[in-house]
This record gives structure tokens, C-alpha cells and sequence, in this order.
């Protein structure tokens, strides 16, 4: 069973999963864990049974997968940590976070960034980084569960913009007020179900929007929409 | 009327915004309600148990605008509260 170092914490993983064991080589670690992961059968069913209100159905190992990580993010909470859906990527040492609900494109979009700047972009994680606090500065960070292309790496970088992704007509940035997104943002962050947990994670949220600037981003699935988002992103002077 | 318990107002950044607490975070944790300032005054009104004419009367007290355009913001705070379920007496 694994002992993983992600953003900098040190999780013992105390459930022998055979996809988790296979994504996790990148963040295997001897160091002395910070906190484990166990839990009952009973918490793997209520996994399932959210996958049944959803009208999802996965094999058995990938409801576990998932389990494991719900119980991470829900301790990583206690550490400044949240999880936010979307595709987080690096260019030169600095992390930027492209959210939108499931189908809009923003997986297509970090893929042209990739297209079209090479291999100074670096994938952190594809579709479900943790988004932590380090000594004061908040981190985008790779974890082992990255969605379908399992495109992720163990870094934790600072986070630099995040970048609401709409489908437009031609491809358009605009920085924003985070109060105008707040309920689309909020939407792709895991609310975990414990009273203090999900203040604690409102808190860290309305901390994140005030210490990085947040963009709309209509766009086209073409190289043109990473050129524009990269111009305001990485070169906003 | 009056906001049923197990709410507070939280800051996030620069937007308040209503949270559920204690029992009611797995029910409505899904809910994004955001205040500005006039609808701030509302819920406080709200959490202490009063009646729509309360509430237009406040409004028309506080902003220089017509009856009608209070009493048209009062009833979509209201309908947005009911939708959410947050709301003891429905009213509407």
C-alpha cells in the first residue's frame, strides 16, 4: 500500500487499489506520513451511492479510486488545502487553472497550449488539482487522479490566474470579478459535508479570489484561444 | 415570515455569500447565494421574522425609488429564498 507525497503532505494510503497503484509512481515517497488514509467498506458504499444519484456507475476499484481521494481532500481541508475541478497547467514555474463544467473544453484547451507552446507547458494535473496554501501563497498541485488521460506530475506551483472557460464564437479574454463567478466557481470545488470543513473551504476560496486574478475566457478548439489566454495569462504588460 | 435556522453569512472574498451550517450543510451545500447591499438588510430582517410589508417599508425608508420597483426587488428576494427552501412561512 502506497505512502504518497502530494502538495507537500505526506498521506500513508492504507487501501491496496490496483488503479491508484498503478497512477502513483511519480508520487511515491519514504518520508514520515503527516496523516493516513483508512476507512471501512461503509465509506466506499456511499461513494457508490453518490455515483447512483448521479446516474454514474463505475467498476468496483474505480469507486474505491475515488473514495480514497474524497477522504484526502476532505483531510487536505485541514491543511489549507481543496480540491477544484480543472485542468491545471505550468509554464515556466507558474500554475494556471482553466475550470468549466465537464464538456465545455478546458482539457482541449490546456491540449492546444500544449500544441501550440511545446514543452515549456507542463500538465499538473488534467482535471482534479488540489489548489493549497504554502506559506501563504496559494499552490496548484498534481495529484494521481487526473481524469481519462492521466496527465499529471508531482509539482506544486504558485498559481498565477484562474480562468473561467465559456465555448464563443472567436476566441476572447477578460479578467473579471470574482464575485460575478462565484457560483460557477464554487461549483467545481469539493464541498465536503462537515460543517467546519466546508467553512473552512468557503474561507480558503474567498482567500484564493483575492490573491489571484480570475479571468472569462470564451473560446474556439483552436490555437488561436491558447495564444489569447496566454497573452492575458503570461504576458498580461 | 422567517429564514429557517441553520444559516449564516459568510464572507468570500469580496461577496457575502449564505451558508449552510451544522445538519444543513449536506442538504444545501449545492446552494450559492450571493448578498449585495440591499438584499443584506432583507435577510437581517429575514432572520428575525417579519412580513413583506416590513420589508418594502424598510426598502422604500432606505432607497429613493418607486413603490413598485421595491416592492417587484422584494418579491424576487423572496421567490429566491423560497426556491432555495430557506424560507419557514413560503409567503409567496
Amino acid at each position: 500500500m502506497p505512502r504518497l507525497k502530494i502538495a507537500g503532505l505526506v498521506a500513508d494510503i492504507r487501501r491496496d487499489n490496483p488503479i491508484l497503484n498503478r497512477q502513483c509512481a511519480d508520487y511515491l515517497t519514504e518520508e514520515a506520513p503527516d496523516f493516513t488514509v483508512d476507512f471501512g467498506e461503509d465509506y466506499i458504499e456511499r461513494e457508490i451511492e453518490k455515483e447512483i444519484r448521479c446516474d454514474l456507475s463505475f467498476p468496483p476499484a474505480y469507486s474505491e479510486y475515488l473514495a480514497i481521494y474524497r477522504y484526502l481532500c476532505t483531510r487536505f481541508i485541514d491543511y489549507d488545502g481543496f480540491l477544484m475541478h480543472g485542468s491545471a497547467l505550468a509554464y515556466d514555474q507558474n500554475a494556471y487553472l482553466f475550470c468549466a463544467p465537464s464538456g465545455t473544453g478546458k482539457s482541449t484547451h490546456a491540449a492546444l497550449w500544449r500544441e501550440v507552446f511545446g514543452e515549456r507547458v507542463v500538465m499538473i494535473n488534467d482535471d482534479k488539482p488540489l489548489i493549497r496554501k504554502i506559506e501563504g501563497v496559494f499552490h496548484a498541485c498534481g495529484t494521481p487522479w487526473s481524469g481519462k488521460h492521466d496527465l499529471d506530475r508531482n509539482l506544486a506551483l504558485p498559481l498565477k490566474g484562474v480562468v473561467l472557460l465559456f465555448r464563443g464564437d472567436h476566441a476572447r479574454i477578460e479578467r473579471a470579478a470574482p464575485k460575478d463567478l462565484l457560483g460557477q466557481l464554487f461549483n467545481q470545488i469539493y464541498r465536503p459535508s462537515d460543517s467546519e470543513k466546508y467553512l473552512r473551504t468557503i474561507d480558503l476560496v474567498g482567500e484564493m479570489l483575492e490573491s489571484c486574478p480570475v479571468y472569462r475566457l470564451f473560446c474556439t478548439p483552436t490555437p488561436n484561444a491558447a495564444r489569447t489566454a496566454f497573452q492575458a495569462l503570461v504576458q498580461p504588460d | 415570515m422567517k429564514l429557517k435556522p441553520g444559516f449564516i453569512l459568510r464572507k468570500c472574498g469580496e461577496a457575502e455569500i449564505v451558508v449552510p451550517v451544522g445538519a444543513n450543510v449536506e442538504k444545501y451545500k449545492n446552494m450559492m447565494i450571493t448578498l449585495s447591499g440591499s438584499a443584506r438588510m432583507l435577510w437581517d430582517m429575514l432572520e428575525k421574522g417579519c412580513e413583506r410589508a416590513d420589508l418594502v417599508r424598510a426598502m422604500l425608508e432606505k432607497y429613493d425609488v418607486e413603490r413598485e420597483v421595491v416592492e417587484n426587488d422584494v418579491d424576487l428576494f423572496l421567490k429566491k429564498l423560497t426556491r432555495a427552501e430557506l424560507l419557514d412561512d413560503e409567503g409567496l
